[in-house]
């Protein structure tokens, strides 16, 4: 298997050749997991080229919808259906927004990487992220928002976490439309994203601290 | 004042400010959806939503107090016409003060429809309109008693809005930028791009926008086939064309995630085609829409110098105003973020700057980066800062 040949292929958004290697290491012709860290280091190079204008919004849902079907090929030849060593984080979208697609895509990115998605949902109340966080012990939270009142909700989820004592034991990112570096600190969040990219490297870096 | 006059002082002005004229006053505008008028107003959705005469007080009672010159556009009264036919991609947010988009419940089509659209219009449309309002799958007669309970709240919405209208024209003088809402009769010239058919209903957001990879040449081919169906519905009224007002329009919203090549593809090219002749004959094109549009903003220069006015949404409109301020007007101000979390003080020095900033040389339009649409977009002290902030500078006081 031409792991570099994946990794191009990845890196051009060209899904029929990604797909037909992918089956192949399915098939037995090469090694599940070094098939999906030449995804992986394809998807990150995506995420490069969206920040340096070369890819746009687009792509980056297509790359994602690529990498989850390459993900599901091969997932049975792996012994715990994936790679899982960044461990677990929560990501959901906050009370009142209903809007999923920014989070389905940081979703696939992140689990792609090898995090441990908890996928809490739409409308998600403070209080059950912060109880889903302290039962689970997940440390990194991403709050996902679309609308203007998502900004109220992420605050609200961030005081939540100073109410239950539990403020300085995780890392919070927020993404979304409405949010931006004034945002992110009117919210009193660590951190911010409008890129998946981005995202994707401040929570591996937490988990590399954790 | 009369409110007949202070319309027509409003009018002006916008005339003035939107060829580059300095006004005498910069205009306040503010598009309130009636979740967060009626919070304004202490009244919550579902108890006033059949009653047009309340509804409509409730919702303008923002209007009468906040010092606004211009109203957004139609605003949504009901839920109920949709809701009797089992849609529910709008519902009611948990205080029940306004509404939000509920995007998992929307339901889309594949693929196909981007051959479909082009052999069988009004049959995919059709496919679609059932799928989305299950009353129509239903036995006969159930379906055509849900038809009926959702024509009878369609009425009392059209009722609601029509008073809305009248309230804000008559009573408050407030003048509208769209067109037809406050009760301006004209010739309609609009352009939206193809793409939204398939972004904004058949396929929806993600599939819509990863099908331009997956299948570039049926989704070109599709809005082809839209564009030259959109083209041939156009009628040029060389008189209507010449006037100003009602502004025409076009909106963004995939717009604004498209490359540069896209955006030009699926939108500008076909948005020049049709709009130009109308700019260059004299008539004013309002543009507005979510996102962040400033990869985009610079190709509006190829339209007439004075002709456009822009809503900002995501962007920065001191950006905007450095590479297009002297070029289009600019529709702009604070974010929801600040007027929710942010002092009294930094709201007032924020619209200060716009006005310091944004205002010199005319151009610009004060407003809310984002409309209001549920409770929790905005606190009231937040917006009322903002807005007696803006009059203050507007009229020559200080804030």
């Amino acid at each position: 298997m031409d792991y570099e040949k994946l990794e191009q292929a990845m890196v051009s958004l060209d899904e029929p050749t990604v797909l037909e290697m992918m089956n192949a290491v399915a098939g037995g012709e090469g090694d599940a997991t070094l098939a999906l860290e030449a995804c992986t280091k394809g998807l990150e190079a995506v995420g490069r080229l969206f920040e340096e204008g070369v890819y746009f919004i687009p792509d980056l849902i297509f790359c994602g919808e690529v990498m989850t079907q390459a993900t599901e090929i091969v997932k049975p030849l792996l012994a715990s259906g994936g790679d899982k060593s960044l461990g677990k984080m929560i990501l959901c979208t906050v009370k009142d927004d209903m809007h999923d697609i920014g989070k389905n895509i940081v979703k696939a990115l992140m689990e792609a990487v090898g995090f441990e998605v908890l996928d809490l949902g739409i409308d998600v109340a403070p209080e059950t992220i912060v109880q889903t966080a302290k039962e689970q012990g997940v440390k990194i939270i991403g709050l996902s928002g679309v609308l203007s009142l998502a900004i109220g909700s992420m605050r609200e989820t961030v005081l939540a976490f100073e109410a239950a004592g539990m403020r300085d034991q995780v890392k919070i990112i927020i993404g979304g439309n409405p949010v931006t570096a004034a945002t992110c600190e009117l919210v009193g969040a660590d951190e911010w994203a409008l890129s998946p990219h981005k995202g994707v490297q401040v929570c591996k870096a937490w988990a590399a601290e954790f | 004042m009369d409110p007949n006059e202070r319309r027509a002082q409003t009018e002006q002005n916008v005339r003035d400010l939107i060829n580059h004229r300095e006004p005498k006053k910069v205009p306040s505008s503010l598009n309130i959806e009636a979740g967060w008028g009626l919070m304004y107003a202490g009244v919550k959705w579902t108890d006033v939503e059949d009653d047009p005469e309340t509804f409509a007080r409730a919702y303008t009672k923002a209007h009468r107090e906040i010092p606004i010159d211009i109203g957004g556009g139609p605003t949504r009264t009901s839920l109920r016409p949709a809701h009797a036919l089992g849609n529910y991609m709008f519902v009611y947010t948990s205080d029940g003060g306004g509404i939000v988009h509920n995007q998992a419940a929307d339901r889309y089509l594949g693929p196909e429809v981007y051959d479909e659209i082009i052999t069988d219009r009004a049959g995919l449309m059709d496919r679609f309109g059932r799928m989305n309002n299950p009353a129509f799958l239903k036995p006969r007669a159930e379906a055509v008693e849900a038809v009926r309970n959702a024509a009878k709240a369609q009425l009392i919405a059209n009722q609601t809005s029509a008073l809305i209208s009248k309230i804000c024209r008559e009573e408050i003088g407030m003048f509208s930028m769209y067109g037809f809402d406050f009760g301006s009769p004209g010739f309609y010239y609009g352009y939206t791009g193809e793409f939204w058919t398939f972004y904004d209903r058949l396929r929806g957001p993600q599939m819509a926008l990863s099908d331009l990879r997956r299948y570039p040449d049926k989704v070109q081919a599709a809005c082809d086939f839209l564009y030259e169906q959109t083209k041939a519905r156009v009628v040029y009224d060389e008189e209507s064309m010449k006037q100003e007002m009602p502004f025409g329009s076009s909106m963004f919203h995939p717009e604004s995630y498209f490359s540069p090549a896209q955006f030009d593809n699926f939108y500008f090219k076909n948005f020049m085609e049709i709009m130009l002749p109308v700019m260059e004959a004299g008539k004013k094109v309002f543009l507005y829409g979510e996102g962040a549009f400033m990869k985009h903003i610079d190709r509006f220069r190829e339209t007439p110098k004075s002709s456009m006015i822009i809503v900002l949404d995501q962007d920065d409109p001191f950006e905007a105003k450095k590479r297009v301020g002297d070029w289009c007007t600019l529709v702009a101000g604070p974010k929801a973020e600040l007027l929710q979390l942010g002092t009294t003080q930094q709201i007032k020095d924020f619209v200060k700057r716009c006005f310091d900033e944004l205002a010199p040389g005319g151009g610009y339009i004060f407003a809310l980066g984002n409309g209001l649409i549920a409770a929790k977009d905005a606190p009231v002290s937040g917006i009322v800062t903002a807005y007696e902030t803006a009059y203050e500078l507007s009229t020559g006081g200080k804030a």
